[in-house]
């Protein structure tokens, strides 16, 4: 872990159209992480009795009970329910909400495999899915984790690497001060250059955040391009068989 | 014929402006036109300003609005209103169906207080309506014209 | 502002805090239990939020559920680093006991910026709790005995200086407004909280949906810090003037 900078992207996999029972999917992978990501079309949302003029997003997250070291329980727990809250606020921004007044769009997220960065993969992929499922949106959305232990910074870190940053450390033998320490996931509407989430855990200074985000930032942009080709080659392959058929 | 150009959420189109329209599928920002679909670009023609669309290549997201016109099946039936399930908007067929509630007052245009419900509709008749308001979870419709009526 | 210590009896610590419209009560019990797999050394600490029905008629029932898994949520995510809350502390035998604190948050009244009026009332009950002094602990084949001190008085403080202190911004219009009201927060098209642990900050997390720009981002992180950190002096410097035991109401 000494001295290690990883400022590029690892290398992403997106595809979208994977689930054909739903209205928008998206499977997206790195290195390890690999998670599915469903979109169904609007419903009334239940159980609701006042009116209001914008749409509703109802997010789910979970890991899949073997996509962790230890197996994890069917039930959602305190961590599977914060991520959906997080999932939930960044596309919020991201989705044209009044569009479908009183109505819901449902996302499931589901992790296969989780070896860290899964809540930055699971907003892209989100992103993708809901483009593919004709919800109108104002932006691609895009979105990277940052993990930062001491002064070492290392981008879309696998499992072990996040649970280390969660840890403190002395910052020498001798020294008994703590050292910075911390995970960054940011979300970014990129045309727009506008952050829709940011969420940080761990104990930072004023400085490291800030060069923290510009990192993220362009992080962040890199994989733009990917997500476009994704859903340019899905529009692509759609005419082909609507003009063959 | 030329090749049709594929957008993505969030694109910038064109500039806005008297000659250039946003229309479905696009939104303005500053003063530039920008998709909010993943999809084909179409630019229409209409009355001499060019109205910039982008249409899915999937089925559209379609959603019932006010003024929309909708082919509904009416399931439960009481004495003010009856209950339907909106199965078609405009000429397109929903693959979700989205309930719809439409009131008395709404079944006929003049002679508000004479109509019987039960009278004019049955359960599982398939009815064409529009879209009046929203209201609770359910939208009232109104001017009711009945294809499958009873005799 | 105002603040109270000391005001639940049953509770090993408390406190009461009141800043404009929004009033928050929070008691501290202590209980002993085994420690995580992962982390045999560490002690464990549970937030618990219960927005009671007194607030709003809106959380009658289940419906003030979701913001309290937020609230509960922040607040371990600030509390998550061992820095800000040395967790440690908390151990009696490595592996085998610990205690476990159980932090519970009712909300009275909700009037705007629940999250600086939780944290800080956390972070008053906190300093307030008196864990029982352990005299010896001994391990009699796979049961672990310890005896704990008979008397009331006899106990440990926990060290709260570096617990975090949150702090709601919202953005207004063009501006960063910083403890907003009610109406203020109805209002606002982005607000982010900020946990700030001296002069550090332990956790940013966003409350409501709403996109910033980056350097609106950056502008509220600062703004945050530094209102962050002066609140947390103020807060250490009322709660060490005040001895322990009395409850008496400050007016900040």
């Amino acid at each position: 872990m000494e001295g290690k900078q990883r400022s590029n992207v690892k290398f992403v996999f997106l595809k979208c159209g994977v689930v054909s029972q739903a209205k928008g999917s998206a499977y997206f992978e790195v290195d390890n992480t690999k998670l599915i990501v469903s979109v169904y079309d609007p419903r009334e949302i239940p159980k609701k009795t006042d009116y209001s003029s914008k749409g509703e997003l109802f997010c789910i997250f979970k890991y899949a009970p073997f996509s962790c070291p230890n197996r994890r329980a069917h039930q959602p727990d305190a961590d599977e329910k914060q991520h959906s809250a997080i999932v939930k606020r960044a596309l919020e921004s991201a989705v044209c909400r009044h569009e479908f007044p009183n109505f819901q769009v449902d996302v499931y997220i589901l992790v296969l495999e989780n070896d860290g960065s899964a809540l930055s993969g699971a907003i892209t992929a989100a992103g993708i899915a809901l483009a593919q499922a004709g919800i109108p949106m104002y932006d691609t959305i895009t979105a990277a984790t940052l993990a930062i232990q001491g002064t070492t910074k290392l981008l879309d870190p696998t499992l072990e690497e996040e649970t280390l940053c969660t840890v403190a450390t002395h910052k020498s033998d001798t020294e008994i001060d703590y050292d910075s320490h911390g995970i960054i996931v940011l979300a970014m509407l990129s045309t727009h250059e506008q952050i829709s989430e940011f969420y940080q855990l761990g104990n930072l200074d004023l400085e490291t955040l800030n060069e923290s985000v510009n990192i993220l930032m362009n992080a962040a942009k890199d994989i733009v391009p990917l997500v476009e080709k994704c859903l340019v080659d899905y529009v692509t392959k759609t005419l082909k068989s609507n003009a063959e058929s | 014929m030329t090749k049709p150009l594929i957008c993505v959420p969030g694109q910038r189109l064109c500039i806005l402006d008297k000659i250039h329209e946003s229309g479905q599928g696009t939104y303005e920002r500053q003063g530039y036109i920008y998709s909010s679909l993943a999809g084909i670009v179409d630019v229409v023609d209409k009355e001499g300003v060019k109205v910039v669309e982008v249409r899915s290549t999937g089925e559209q997201t379609l959603v019932p609005t006010q003024g929309d016109i909708v082919t509904a099946q009416v399931t439960i039936l009481t004495q003010d209103f009856c209950k339907c399930v909106i199965k078609c908007i405009g000429n397109t067929v929903l693959s979700r169906t989205y309930r719809g509630m439409l009131r008395r007052e709404d079944v006929c245009a003049t002679d508000k207080d004479h109509v019987q419900i039960y009278k004019s509709y049955r359960p599982g008749d398939v009815i064409l309506a529009r879209v009046v308001s929203f209201s609770e979870f359910s939208f009232s419709k109104g001017n009711a014209l009945t294809i499958n009526s009873y005799q | 502002m105002e603040l109270e210590t000391n005001v639940v009896a049953h509770a090993f610590g408390s406190s009461r805090l009141r800043l404009a419209n929004t009033d928050v009560l929070v008691a501290v019990k202590i209980e002993t239990d085994v420690p995580s797999v992962d982390q045999p050394d560490e002690g464990k600490i549970e937030f618990f939020v219960d927005c009671s029905a007194n607030a709003t008629p809106d959380f009658e029932g289940r419906g003030g559920e979701e913001l309290a898994t937020e609230i509960s949520n922040s607040l371990t995510s600030a509390y998550r680093s061992t820095k800000a809350f040395n967790l440690s502390k908390l151990c009696i035998l490595k592996g085998r006991k610990c205690w476990k604190l159980y932090v519970d948050i009712l909300l009275l009244e909700c009037g705007g910026n629940l999250y600086d009026a939780v944290s800080l009332a956390v972070k008053a009950a906190l300093w307030n709790t008196e864990v029982p002094r352990v005299l010896s602990v001994n391990l009699d084949g796979n049961k672990v005995e310890m005896e704990v001190s008979e008397n009331v008085q006899d106990c440990v403080k926990l060290d709260i200086v570096s617990a975090p202190v949150m702090v709601t911004i919202s953005k207004i219009g063009e501006h960063c407004v910083v403890d907003p009201s009610a109406a203020e927060e109805q209002c606002a098209t982005a607000s982010m909280v900020v946990a700030i642990s001296q002069d550090r900050f332990t956790t940013v997390l966003q409350s409501g949906s709403g996109s910033l720009h980056p350097s609106t981002l950056k502008e509220s992180l600062k703004l945050g810090l530094e209102i962050g950190s002066k609140l947390d002096q103020a807060l250490i410097e009322v709660l060490r003037q005040r001895p322990a035991k009395k409850q008496v109401g400050f007016l900040m």
